[in-house]
């Protein structure tokens, strides 16, 4: 079943000044979508907003005509947060309900396979470098299977080889049928693989 | 032994509420934050007498708690013990917390875990802040005399600590006796930051590898 995340009249506001302002907002799975905005512009709110993680100041946000919970849709910070265990930890500390524990270690296994860190698996997280960094939050989020990703600025300060095998990634989220919502504030490599753009400028969201 | 019973008594009790104190001090901006975070900061200077004192009015037959007869028990040695580590704990806990990054909270909640186990990861994260307060708190209650002697009494065999025993051999002359005294809680005292040091030092070892 392809789920559908709605926003009417969403309003976020920081010491009573307004951020940005959404009439309407539809993103269905499977879509892909660069959100483009100059920095300060609140595109991270944004996100954070559609993920469940901030309460929008005014406005409504269902999932499936239903009051969206955090954890649902997965926001993938640009400078992933590192957990001070072991890369396996990483992902083990991930809430997978309703799964047996050798199942639940299966899928880390597979989740390792995916991000291409199953070398690294006994190794510090924080020793990773940016690139590596990025592909195990995308698997620590991929152990959820969520149906929508937001990756914000998934390629700041990442090489090129870094950003090739990120982009892997993201296809291969696509090819799976998640929906995609990655921000950047200028155009890069990634912008090419969404197929809609939203543009957050002056407080108002502009599709294209 | 009376010391270390009523200490670590105190110490877990205030444990897991000063946790969380100091987690949504943190994490948890709400009115009057500063002004919660200045009286705790200042029930830090609060002399250990005056714990005992402010007891002991609500404690003796008199006091509004007179009907419980707490008054020269180990639980009331207790509570005086909570009340002084408690505003410490919260302290330096605030501290800690301070030191991890939001991304924590916001990456485990996208993660699907509870609060309550999103708190734990975090805590994990500051797991050596966390047994710095600890000892840095028991240290406290447990070297403490004021209170310990007013709201205990100092009965033998019951609630008297060793440092109320240092104060009592001080007062009869007998300055050795109180001397070996003092000894033997600093010998306590270092063992047990012993067993604290070699756990953390075998966690890092972990962390390390």
């Amino acid at each position: 079943m392809s789920h559908l995340l709605e926003a009417w009249k969403l309003e976020q506001q920081f010491d009573g000044k307004r951020l940005w302002q959404i009439e309407q907002l539809t993103w269905r799975q499977g879509e892909s979508i660069h959100l483009v905005g100059v920095n300060g512009s609140g595109k991270t709110t944004l996100m954070k907003v559609l993920s469940g993680l901030i309460q929008p100041t005014h406005g409504k946000l269902l999932l499936d005509n239903r009051q969206l919970k955090v954890g649902t849709c997965c926001y993938l910070h640009q400078h992933p947060y590192m957990f001070d265990k072991r890369v396996v930890d990483n992902l083990r500390l991930v809430a997978i309900k309703g799964v047996s524990r050798q199942a639940r270690e299966e899928r880390i296994k597979e989740a390792l396979s995916w991000a291409g860190l199953e070398h690294k698996a006994h190794q510090q997280a924080r020793t990773l470098s940016g690139g590596e960094r990025q592909r195990l939050a995308m698997a620590r989020a991929w152990l959820l299977r969520p149906a929508f990703w937001l990756l914000d600025e998934p390629a700041a300060n990442l090489d090129t080889d870094a950003v090739e095998q990120l982009v892997a990634l993201i296809r291969s989220l696509q090819e799976q049928g998640a929906g995609i919502l990655l921000s950047s504030h200028q155009t890069t490599a990634l912008s090419a693989i969404c197929e809609q753009r939203w543009v957050l400028s002056n407080g108002q969201l502009l599709h294209y | 032994m009376v010391s270390f019973r009523v200490s670590l008594t105190a110490l877990f009790i205030s444990l897991p509420l000063a946790l969380l104190a100091g987690f949504a001090l943190s994490f948890w901006r709400f009115p009057g934050h500063w002004i919660v975070v200045t009286l705790n900061n200042t029930l830090l200077a609060i002399p250990t007498v005056v714990i005992g004192l402010i007891l002991v009015l609500l404690l003796s037959r008199s006091g509004p708690f007179g009907d419980l007869r707490l008054l020269f028990t180990q639980p009331a040695m207790i509570i005086g013990q909570i009340l002084i580590c408690f505003p410490l704990l919260v302290a330096m806990l605030h501290a800690a917390y301070q030191g991890v990054s939001r991304h924590a909270w916001e990456t485990a909640r996208s993660l699907g875990c509870s609060r309550l186990y999103t708190l734990w990861l975090i805590t994990l994260e500051v797991r050596f802040a966390v047994l710095a307060a600890v000892v840095m708190a028991f240290g406290r209650i447990v070297a403490e005399v004021g209170c310990a002697m007013m709201v205990g009494g100092n009965i033998a065999g019951y609630t008297r600590t060793i440092t109320t025993s240092i104060a009592l051999e001080t007062t009869k002359g007998e300055y050795v006796q109180g001397i070996a005294l003092g000894i033997v809680l600093l010998t306590l005292a270092l063992v047990l930051n012993v067993i604290v040091g070699v756990s953390r030092g075998r966690s890092i070892q972990s962390v390390t590898q």
